[in-house]
């Protein structure tokens, strides 16, 4: 029991201390440089120095580290320089947070359940024609980088349909184009898009298709299967743990890769904001973004390490 | 030792092979004849049909669709063989040496590495650019570091095995240093294969995070240098008019090149654990 609390409390333990190392290296690299962000967007010395004092910039860095901490407890990540000038990050994320959950959620879904059905097809025994064909469908589709993925896409549904529409077939469907509001096409592509692209699908198929192979290898789900025992009942609690490390490290690329999907598709969510942001060199916008996104990612390890504690008596005693 | 002959006969690894030398070729063709994006252009042949002087047409200011894509290797050759020098050495030194002495050396590497996994790559990419001007050798260094981590880990599980097993308790017996154990008989005889792996994976990854940034625009590459990102985001004007093999030429490029890396990758792994 002891070691068991002493193991959690290292974990906990190792996700602050990267917690903290994160957001320093956000703050000292923003600071580090202030040159080519604030130049642009003051004209005169005296503007320059009125901003520094106001964002606190004249003072240590150290200090400037602690008193963004003291903000972050209040959920404060101050104001937004340029994109939305004089609006505070907190109310603006708000809303983007939730657009992006909208798409990386379903995305998620989609790429393990995927993998998973084709991993059971897989193990399917017959058909070895087009269990071929789809396997490297499948892998040759990852391939393809999100933007082209999410273009070709686009494409298959526009060009055939500027055909129609140009011949009079039919009239303008209210989702040509990729308007702003969101259709549930567009919704649905960038799903697709986000799932399979940037070889996220023939990753996460090959990781959990080896784990798969190991566990029903090993004699304690041969016997089971031998005395005539449920197979799922011992199949599920064990896939979990390897399929939430999988999860975690994949985690990260489809935080990244939203930035890439919500602009291919229009969709104003946190990606097409710490884009924008980048661009215009919104830098407290970047930061609050960066930075929990980052946290976000640090605490998915952390869980699904001590998953692998709670569920792994080996572990525990390490 | 390393039998080359064994790993082309595979399909796999043959078309990956072909497009790396087509992309070497390529480079050293344009460095040889330079391409200027400025002096291409002319507004006689805009959108010029195919033809044996522009087999690939001409874009939508009568530049060579060809030469714009031979030109386009420019701007992530260098810099992914760049990005793959930084995440080698610093993979291979910093997981090599943690797994080899473990300590707290191992302690911290293991720290730095997971600030680098926490941030989300692109994600990270685009903080740096939005606070550093750098161009692509910036991104280029930025992806291999976020992509050291993934190489560390590999050598580092590698190093941990290999050093309790008999041939290299021998090794140190017979007074052999611990670089030469390490870096000779551990890593350069077994670990070869599954980091030249990650290695052609991460010149993907750059042509990937290059074609992307350039095709969103800001940070990639800037008009009027080609780069297949850019190229397709011109072209996504145009195609509802009919210019379809503008768009698919450098998508394509950027597919064949992709897929020919990835699929070297994998071979030089399977061919490596057989």
């Amino acid at each position: 029991m002891r070691g068991l609390l002493f193991t959690i409390a290292r974990k906990v333990a190792f996700f602050l201390a990267v917690l903290i190392g994160v957001s320093f290296a956000i703050i000292a690299l923003s600071r580090a440089v202030p040159g080519d962000a604030i130049d642009q967007i003051t004209d005169t010395p005296e503007q320059r120095a009125q901003l520094e004092a106001m964002l606190g910039l004249d003072r240590s860095l150290v200090s400037q580290y602690l008193h963004w901490w003291g903000n972050v407890f209040r959920l404060d990540f101050g104001e937004s320089w340029v994109l939305r000038q004089g609006e505070r990050v907190s109310v603006l994320i708000g809303p983007a947070i939730w657009k992006t959950t909208k798409l990386i959620v379903p995305a998620l879904a989609l790429t393990f359940g995927g993998a998973f059905l084709l991993i059971a097809l897989f193990r399917f025994d017959g058909l070895p024609w087009i269990k071929k064909v789809i396997g490297s469908s499948a892998h040759l589709l990852s391939v393809i980088p999100l933007f082209l993925l999410g273009y070709l896409l686009i494409m298959a549904f526009n060009v055939p349909v500027y055909a129609l529409m140009e011949r009079g077939v039919i009239g303008r469907p209210a989702w040509f184009a990729l308007p702003a509001e969101e259709t549930l096409l567009k919704y649905a592509l960038a799903v697709v898009t986000l799932a399979v692209g940037n070889g996220t699908l023939s990753d996460v198929l090959l990781h959990l298709e080896s784990e798969v192979t190991q566990l029903v290898r090993q004699e304690f789900m041969v016997s089971t299967r031998a005395r005539g025992g449920s197979f799922w009942r011992h199949f599920v609690p064990n896939i979990l743990v390897p399929t939430m490390t999988v999860f975690v490290n994949k985690a990260g690329f489809f935080l990244g890769g939203v930035v890439v999907v919500e602009y291919v598709f229009n969709i104003n969510g946190i990606g097409m904001m710490i884009w924008s942001a980048a661009n215009l060199r919104d830098v407290p916008l970047v930061i609050a973004i960066t930075f929990l996104v980052a946290a976000l990612v640090a605490f998915l390890h952390l869980s699904g390490d001590l998953l692998q504690v709670a569920v792994d008596p080996r572990v525990r005693e390490s | 030792m390393w039998n080359v002959l064994t790993l082309l006969r595979r399909p796999k690894a043959a078309f990956g092979v072909a497009v790396l030398l087509a992309l070497t070729l390529i480079r050293i063709y344009d460095a040889v004849w330079p391409y200027d994006p400025v002096a291409d252009v002319d507004m006689a042949r805009i959108f010029a049909p195919l033809s044996l002087e522009h087999p690939l047409g001409t874009d939508q200011v009568g530049r060579d669709t060809l030469l714009r894509i031979l030109h386009g290797t420019e701007a992530f050759y260098f810099p992914g063989l760049a990005a793959c020098a930084l995440a080698a050495i610093g993979g291979i030194v910093g997981g090599g040496l943690s797994g080899f002495y473990g300590g707290v050396f191992a302690g911290t590497f293991r720290y730095v590495t997971a600030l680098i996994t926490a941030f989300p790559r692109f994600i990270l990419i685009l903080l740096v650019c939005s606070i550093v001007e750098g161009g692509m050798y910036l991104i280029a260094a930025l992806t291999g570091l976020v992509y050291l981590p993934q190489v560390a880990e590999t050598v580092y599980r590698k190093v941990l095995y290999f050093r309790s097993t008999e041939f290299i308790e021998a090794a140190k017996v017979h007074g052999l240093s611990d670089g030469r154990v390490l870096f000779y008989h551990i890593l350069w005889y077994n670990c070869l294969p599954p980091i030249l792996k990650h290695l052609l994976y991460l010149f993907g990854y750059v042509i990937l995070i290059e074609t992307s940034l350039s095709y969103l625009g800001g940070f990639g590459v800037q008009e009027p240098d080609p780069s297949w990102g850019n190229m397709l985001a011109q072209a996504r004007e145009y195609i509802l008019q009919g210019q379809y093999v503008f768009a698919i030429a450098p998508a394509t490029a950027i597919l064949i090149t992709i897929l020919g890396l990835v699929s070297l990758g994998d071979a030089i792994n399977e061919w490596g654990a057989r």
